[in-house]
């Protein structure tokens, strides 16, 4: 779900005043206000001197970002060979006309070998050649969108202009020099033309969050898992680095087999896709322990055994389940079995894996087996 | 130019509120509130435990109140000082008029999650002459009014030190005035639509809230000696749930902050005040029910989303004690790991997939955009259902409740309500009345000085006067949702509502 997190119309005399809910602070330097930019009285800012620009302070709005969409409401003016940035957000992510042609990148790993920033642009990933290129003069809706995990584009006016190209890697927060809107950081690049409206969309972070909560639970079921909560922040408080540690390796791990199944190709990933949907109806549901939930599961796992992934074989899985801070950790959490629902739907799971037994959560045995396997 | 006339402007201004039929709590004199409300104090922490509560050493059952009515909430009046200094240990004061509706007492046993509105509403009544405590039911149908002008505003913005509220004060016309009409309602009703069971029910329940309708006047001075500056009504700040509201960090905890909108697009009744005297502007209000939220239109209104990490509130009061856990996590995250690894930031239920190995695993996977952080690129995925959407609801046209107004006002027709006159204590303007050698006003500050605040209210420095809860703290309320509201600093939310109203597309 996206999550608007900086709105900028410079209606009110140029002032960057940020709309959305989180009011992120701003300055405007150097540039010339317009009283009518795509509208009449819709305010917008010239950018052409080179220390001209909106300065965004970075906040929490822009940590985490990981999937981004920036609407940018535009009109190139000045002609140039140079890179005329709309706009910089601190090692995270960009767009910029070169040329004419656009451009949108992140930091990141990059699908070239040892860069650290990805992009595509209207020249080599254009949807047609020649590719797109910005008028002159002539107000344009453009649109960078990163999805978090497998893909980016660029729209103009809604529509596509380039392909959309693979990634390896999310959009990394905004570093502490904010983002600047017309210029680049350091100045020097200035857009040539005028913007009128800004948006930053993030997919929300507490999306997962809430659908967890989103559960129908009677007040057994919530006493459980808020006595579970509190066990585990016991626990993480006792050992901090072993949850800074656990907290980084199985992010890895996760974005890892995300992009993995991802890259098996697009029946994989609509399969991927409609299982999350599935899986989102029952859970919210509260069937998450019945017929279609098991089926569900086994035809999820089947598949991906067919495209070659086994998550239960996964050495760096298998590692991370063996490690000594997951052990600790579940030794001060101790066994959880006060929620019957969530347990079935752990052991239909394994089951479906192949497992005999289910979570090492409330399974002595799966502990012990884990153990045994390491040694 | 000075303010020549203070009460002259708060009765140009006096709103019309119009309100729902099933309305239980109306505007009343806080004063005659805090009079016979005991204060309790807070000492340590967590502020929803009991045994934080009152004047017994830690732990000791039962607790007491500080200070049992009647309150002397003005210099020279009788009963113990609202304003008393906190003391050694103490974090805040707290006012109990009806206590707890679960358990009266505050004893080992007692629950104490709920204030008693039920007893609140009961002394107070619903209708005209059916409350039990007369005195209070006569105390209905006020508000409390003061002004700010530019003098007025700028030290309390400079000790803000935020940028944002300078950027609005440097944009104001020299003669803008902000004139603020306060409404207090002894409790407020509140539940979450479209949610079962009696958490969600009694989810936004509390005792003692402050509202806020502002009008930002702007004057114009004749040249010459003595001339009087003429104010025109600019904008309307109105505090409530709209879709557009902005909060401060203060009113986050209620889902309450304001909004503003031009004075053009404000309905409003005009009223011949006699010759020499500019006429009334009086802007029609209509009132939410439970919540008092004001709006400019009748019915249903939509209210904005709650934020995303609102565990409590996206899952239909659930999951009230997780907030905690889930704030300790993100401060965890923040200091320990910073900007050099992206990180998930409320997503503390991860770690019920990382202890869960490849079950746990293949569960997380299962979750559209919270683990992976996958996104919707092209609107090729649907947007997953959250919360039941919310609503305010102000009554529907023409059925109303009671309608409250300035005196001599020709109201437009309507099909149901009672009408019910702002007070008045003679010739218009004077704002002040005497009960039982106690006084009452519709003004906060005096006539001799306007600016000033009596010491129930906070003083403009927040260093005296009363600035504790107008309601109980109860228990298991870890972000203060049921807890009494404080009287918050209404002018800031405004000038920051007016900030973005003007930049709205």
């Amino acid at each position: 779900m996206w999550e608007l997190i900086c709105h900028h119309t410079y209606r009110w005399a140029g002032r960057p005043v940020d709309i959305s809910q989180y009011n992120n602070s701003a300055d405007a330097s150097g540039a010339t206000f317009l009283a009518d930019g795509v509208a009449a009285g819709s305010g917008a800012w010239r950018f052409f001197r080179p220390q001209g620009r909106v300065h965004i302070l970075s906040g929490p709005a822009f940590n985490p970002l990981v999937a981004i969409q920036v609407e940018l409401t535009v009109r190139l003016t000045e002609p140039s060979t140079g890179s005329q940035t709309i706009i910089e957000a601190d090692n995270s992510f960009g767009v910029f006309v070169r040329d004419q042609k656009l451009f949108g990148y992140f930091v990141g790993k990059s699908i070239y070998p040892g860069a650290t920033s990805d992009g595509l642009n209207t020249y080599q990933d254009g949807m047609e050649f020649p590719g797109y290129r910005v008028p002159y003069g002539k107000w344009a809706v453009i649109t960078f969108l990163h999805d978090g995990v497998s893909q980016m584009r660029l729209f103009v006016d809604g529509v596509p202009v380039t392909v959309a190209r693979s990634v390896l890697a999310a959009v990394p927060p905004v570093g502490p020099k904010g983002i600047s809107v017309g210029n680049d950081l350091g100045g020097g690049a200035p857009f040539g033309g005028d913007i009128d409206e800004v948006k930053i969309w993030r997919v929300d972070p507490a999306t997962g969050l809430r659908q967890f909560l989103g559960r129908p639970a009677d007040q057994a079921t919530i006493e459980c898992w808020e006595r579970f909560s509190a066990t585990l922040e016991a626990a993480l408080e006792k050992y901090p680095d072993c949850a800074i540690k656990l907290d980084v390796d199985f992010t890895a791990i996760l974005d890892r087999l995300t992009r993995a199944i991802l890259g098996k190709g697009p029946e994989t990933r609509q399969r991927f896709l409609d299982m999350q949907r599935e899986f989102e109806r029952l859970w919210r549901a509260g069937r998450i322990d019945g017929p279609e939930m098991k089926k569900l599961f086994a035809d999820w796992i089947a598949w991906l055994h067919l495209v070659g992934i086994s998550i239960e074989t996964d050495p760096g899985l298998l590692a991370f389940q063996n490690s000594t801070c997951l052990k600790l950790l579940l030794g001060e959490i101790g066994q959880f079995d006060c929620d019957p629902k969530y347990m079935a739907l752990s052991h239909l799971i394994a089951k479906a894996l192949g497992h005999t037994s289910a979570h090492p959560l409330h399974d002595e045995e799966f502990r012990c087996r884990s153990t045994t396997s390491r040694n | 130019m000075p303010i020549d006339d203070v009460p002259e402007l708060i009765r140009r201004f006096e709103p019309v509120l119009f309100f729902h039929p099933d309305e239980r709590f109306l505007p009343s004199d806080a004063k005659r509130y805090v009079e016979k409300s005991a204060i309790w104090t807070l000492t340590g922490v967590p502020a929803d435990d009991r045994r934080n509560w009152g004047d017994a050493a830690h732990g000791v059952f039962p607790r007491h109140p500080k200070v049992s009515p009647p309150i002397s909430a003005l210099a020279g009046e009788p009963g113990e000082p609202v304003d008393r200094a906190l003391g050694a240990g103490v974090a805040e004061f707290f006012l109990s008029f009806a206590g707890w509706s679960d358990d009266p007492a505050v004893t080992a046993d007692s629950n104490n999650e709920y204030a008693d509105l039920d007893g609140l509403a009961a002394r107070y009544g619903k209708q005209i002459g059916d409350g039990l405590d007369q005195p209070l039911a006569d105390s209905r149908f006020w508000y409390h009014a003061e002004i700010f002008d530019l003098r007025r505003l700028r030290p309390l913005i400079d000790a803000k030190a935020d940028s944002k509220l300078t950027e609005v004060m440097v944009a104001l016309p020299s003669d803008s005035a902000l004139l603020c009409y306060y409404f207090f309602f002894p409790g407020s009703d509140g539940g979450l639509e479209g949610c079962d069971g009696a958490t969600a029910k009694l989810f936004d329940n509390f005792a003692g809230q402050w509202t806020c309708v502002a009008v930002l006047l702007e004057g114009k001075t004749p040249p010459g000696v003595g001339q009087r500056t003429a104010y025109e009504p600019k904008w309307l700040g109105m505090t409530s749930r709209a879709p557009d509201m902005v909060t401060t960090p203060r009113t986050e905890a209620k889902h309450f902050g304001m909004v503003a909108r031009n004075w053009s697009l404000v309905p409003n009744i005009k009223r011949d005040r006699g010759a020499g005297r500019a006429q009334g502007e009086h802007p029609l209000i209509f009132v939410a029910r439970q919540t008092h939220g004001f709006y400019l239109s009748p019915g249903p209104q939509p209210t904005q989303p709650p934020a995303g990490n609102d565990i409590a509130r996206n899952s239909c009061g659930q999951y009230e004690t997780f907030e905690t856990l889930k704030a300790g996590f993100e401060e965890a995250d923040a200091s320990a790991v910073g900007s050099q690894k992206q990180r998930e930031k409320n997503s503390w239920f991860k770690w019920l997939f990382f202890i869960g190995g490849p079950i746990g695993a293949i569960i997380g996977l299962g979750y559209s955009g919270g683990v992976a952080g996958l996104a919707n690129l092209g609107g090729t995925l649907p947007e997953p259902v959250d919360a039941p959407p919310q609503f305010d609801h102000p009554p529907d046209a023409g059925n109303f409740g009671f309608v409250i107004h300035p005196k001599d006002l020709m109201l437009p027709p309507f099909q149901s309500g009672s009408a019910v006159n702002w007070p008045r204590f003679g010739v218009e303007t004077q704002m002040t009345t005497s009960i039982n050698a106690r006084q009452y006003s519709l003004m906060l500050g005096s006539t001799a000085n306007p600016f000033s605040r009596p010491p129930w209210v906070p003083s403009d420095d927040h260093k005296e006067g009363f600035r504790g809860r107008w309601g109980n703290r109860v228990q298991k309320d870890p972000q203060a949702r049921r807890a009494g509201m404080e009287f918050f600093e209404f002018w800031e939310l405004f000038l920051l509502a007016l900030r973005k109203a003007q930049s709205m597309p």
